[in-house]
């Protein structure tokens, strides 16, 4: 057997480690061996394998196939919070676009489905301390800096700072107002990740009611959001059009979620 | 299904005895002409244990074999039989015998 080169075992070994903890436990070492051999012909394969694998949890080994739905449901909150926030960070930025959300029904339906989609996503109602200490434990490292932030920006956009809608310090104001819904939607994340090893995830069924409604969610912003910019005056804006993007990526995500719940009996492996 | 699906070629390797990736890899070689690129060939395996189309057997050290169950068989053959059905078809209509295109 030839001797491998050691930058294409360096290489190797970073990009396996792209690949999800469950699948490298029992496929790591295979894989690493299998890649070295091939060499430098390895990267493009391994790094398209560890995207198509990250987007979709529901072959990841598991033990029981609650697991694995679990993991499903926490990649689809993730992508339709994550394309949500992004969204609403980019109108945010577009007063003429804004103005005329405000006003837009359909955004509105679409913000309810959007609720609807991720209760009927949580896992199972069983509560009690070891669920609150799981999810705490996960989720305060991102929530405390959140709150460090989020609360002083409030207090001085509401109280002490009147003018602060006028002042130069605005854009800096939300800059951290935005932090701090960042950082907040990571500790939601990983508060219902943390949910889902610990309850029993959300049936098939009601996995894939949640699902349904939130593509509609995201289908109908995306729908919103690019007629309001039709409608109005946003020449030479990019933020509607990356927001439409965002809405319709993260469709595209969950499209694929709802997929795999359907085709995978989701067996223990 | 396609011919050159990196699932349907792994369930073909298996078919005749329990094989680790490696193998499994060199079979397809054998098959086809080339290997597959290691992130498809694991996606392919991940996926098949995941329905139930292959399951491990115990190995030493980092060789992880892998059999086709009951239900992989099944799937893999009625597969490959729809593929026939196919390839005859075309093959007829290009006034061909099997085996003698290519």
């Amino acid at each position: 057997m030839r001797a491998v080169p050691a930058p294409v075992s360096l290489i190797v070994r970073g990009l396996v480690r792209l690949y999800p903890s469950s699948f490298r436990q029992r496929w790591g070492s295979c894989l690493e061996a299998e890649s070295r051999l091939a060499g430098w012909r390895s990267v493009p394969s391994l790094v398209a394998g560890a995207l198509d694998i990250w987007l979709h949890p529901m072959v990841w080994p598991a033990r029981t196939p609650a697991e694995r739905r679990g993991r499903a449901l926490v990649l689809a909150v993730a992508a339709a919070g994550v394309t949500s926030l992004l969204t609403h960070v980019l109108i945010e930025f577009d007063d003429p676009v804004a103005q005329g959300l405000r006003h837009a029904g359909s955004l509105q339906f679409s913000a309810g489905l959007l609720g609807l989609g991720f209760a009927l996503v949580l896992p199972g109602p069983r509560i009690d301390r070891a669920v609150i200490r799981a999810v705490l434990r996960s989720c305060t490292p991102f929530l405390i800096p959140a709150l460090a932030i989020g609360v002083p920006v409030v207090v001085a956009a509401n109280g002490g700072m009147t003018d602060v809608g006028q002042s130069a310090l605005r854009p800096v104001l939300l800059g951290l107002w935005w932090a701090t819904l960042g950082l907040a939607a990571v500790a939601g994340c990983r508060a219902f990740a943390a949910l889902t090893t610990v309850l029993r995830p959300a049936g098939v069924r009601r996995a894939r009611a949640g699902l349904l409604c939130l593509i509609g969610s995201s289908v109908l912003g995306a729908g919103a959001v690019a007629q309001v910019a039709a409608a109005g005056d946003v020449g030479g804006s990019t933020g509607p059009l990356l927001s439409v993007g965002a809405l319709l990526g993260g469709a595209a995500v969950l499209v694929l979620v709802l997929r795999d719940l359907a085709s995978l009996p989701g067996r223990p492996s | 299904m396609q011919v050159n699906d990196a699932q349907t070629l792994v369930l073909c390797a298996l078919a005749e005895q329990p094989l680790h990736g490696y193998a499994i890899n060199t079979a397809i070689a054998e098959l086809t002409g080339e290997r597959l690129g290691p992130g498809s060939l694991y996606g392919a395996l991940a996926r098949l244990e995941a329905k139930g189309y292959i399951e491990s057997i115990d190995g030493s050290g980092r060789q992880r074999p892998v059999r086709i169950t009951e239900a992989g068989r099944q799937y893999l053959e009625q597969s490959l039989q729809a593929m026939a059905k196919v390839a005859a078809t075309g093959l007829r209509n290009l006034r061909l015998s099997p085996g003698s295109a290519g």
